[in-house]
């Protein structure tokens, strides 16, 4: 399994890193939003975790350009609160699922085992 | 008589400038010098501290948490337990569950704690409010009584994070505050302080009552939102009768909260009190009709559309219709209407909006 992780804060980028690599997955790391389009656009990824507010591009738009690929990837958004708006756009563009910061990596790790299984 | 002055005069003046620019220069070399080391430093104990945190919190283990000899040594430094204090709570903000306990033990164990108390007696503002964020955050309920102490302090900064400070440890109890608070309750204090009450405890509608009618605008939006989040319908009445006597952004988030504790009167008598209402109000009424289903004010909505002078209200109107399928209707009326007509304009652009 490789998952793409989409997140600029280091701490969280390195910890979520390491869980997934626990799990068994291979993992490839971007700070910003425009590395993983572009990542995105030349490599297949099984599972996508991206923060919502990134550099130069949005969770937001690496949805609209998972959607313009026409690749049926599960993606589980991570928002701060207060972007309860932007994550029901999220929705809409196809996200499988979010978590608010704070959140619990143990419960990252069970959402995204429960995303992969429905898949 | 004047002394002319000598050559030697100049001399010794252009001499004593050289000299100051000379020190200046030096000095602004050995600012720039410190505070490259100081970022230097501060980027190399983020990569030691940011490393360390991720492997307790990937490590799960709470009651082992290991003292790394360079962690502890570079403790020595006022410095860097600040920095490490800063990276703790803004690690704390970013994680929850279990690796918010392991964040908390870290705290503990590199005496943190103690830092955090000896912040509060600092004659900063920045940093007492620093100190009493971080025993909030770490959830040091000795700290409380010692925070409270800080309710009159004269700082906004300092008074926020009693406030914050005072919901975290005391729940709904804490909002205390509100009775006699004065200042405005920022925006993103709001959203904090919201946030952090987790629950509303039964028969409390009474306080929430006279919070409503405070003199501080920010008190009522609060209270509002608050409203909203726990959705305390026994409110309505109070809230209907409230509507007449604000304006502007109070009476918008009146209108915003009825939708949400909605009733079956709540439509009938909104559309009453309509004339009444700013501009901004009204958009929210006819904006609320069409995401609430008020299939009952359809009526109400065409003649807002054909009959309100106002352009902007209109829109909102054939919007409103729009969402409760009435697209035919919209589209009929168009069909009808003289093409100079200035609904056609409001209807196309309703239209071409939603489509």
């Amino acid at each position: 399994m490789i998952a793409l992780l989409a997140e600029d804060d280091e701490l969280i980028l390195k910890t979520i890193e390491h869980k997934l690599k626990k799990e068994g997955f291979s993992v490839t790391l971007t700070r910003n939003g425009l590395e993983a389009i572009e990542l995105l656009k030349k490599e297949n990824f099984d599972l996508i975790i991206s923060d919502i507010m990134m550099p130069f591009a949005s969770g937001i738009e690496i949805l609209a350009e998972l959607k313009a690929l026409k690749k049926e990837i599960p993606v589980l958004m991570l928002s701060s609160m207060g972007q309860e708006e932007i994550v029901l756009e999220a929705f809409d563009l196809g996200a499988s699922d979010f978590m608010i910061k704070p959140f619990s990596p143990n419960e990252l790790i069970i959402r995204i085992n429960r995303l992969l299984k429905i898949k | 008589m004047e002394k002319a002055l000598t050559l030697h005069d100049l001399n010794l003046s252009i001499l004593v400038i050289l000299i100051l620019v000379f020190i200046f220069i030096l000095g602004l070399l050995i600012y720039s010098f410190r505070e490259y080391k100081l970022e230097a430093n501060r980027q190399q104990w983020k990569n030691k501290l940011d490393s360390f945190l991720m492997e307790a919190i990937v490590e799960n283990n709470i009651t082992n948490i290991p003292l790394q000899h360079e962690l502890v040594e570079l403790s020595r430094y006022a410095g860097f337990r600040r920095f490490f204090l800063n990276q703790l709570i803004s690690s704390e903000r970013k994680f929850s569950g279990v690796a918010s306990n392991v964040l908390q033990a870290v705290f503990h164990q590199y005496n943190l704690d103690e830092e955090s108390f000896r912040l509060l007696n600092s004659s900063k503002a920045h940093l007492i409010a620093r100190g009493i964020q971080a025993l909030t955050i770490m959830k040091v309920n000795s700290a409380y009584p010692t925070i409270l102490n800080f309710q009159q302090y004269k700082n906004e900064l300092v008074l926020h994070e009693v406030q914050y400070a005072m919901v975290q440890f005391d729940g709904f109890n804490g909002l205390a505050f509100l009775n006699q608070l004065q200042l405005k309750l920022s925006d993103w204090q709001q959203l904090r302080i919201l946030n952090s009450i987790k629950s509303y405890p039964q028969n409390s509608s009474d306080k929430l009552s006279e919070w409503l009618d405070s003199s501080n605008p920010s008190v009522i939006i609060f209270v509002l939102k608050m409203i909203r989040k726990f959705q305390i319908f026994e409110l309505h009445p109070k809230l209907m009768k409230m509507l007449p006597l604000h304006k502007d952004r109070i009476q918008t988030e009146i209108i915003k909260t009825l939708f949400v504790i909605e009733t079956d009167q709540t439509f009938d008598l909104l559309v009453n009190e309509f004339s009444k209402l700013t501009e901004k109000s009204q958009q929210e009424v006819i904006e609320g009709f069409g995401h609430n289903r008020a299939y009952d004010q359809l009526n109400f909505l065409k003649d807002q559309l054909l009959n309100n002078p106002n352009k902007q209200i209109k829109v909102f109107a054939a919007e409103a219709l729009y969402n409760l399928v009435e697209v035919n209707y919209l589209i009929n009326l168009s069909d009808t209407l003289q093409p100079q007509d200035p609904t056609v304009l409001v209807l196309n652009h309703a239209l071409q909006r939603k489509i």
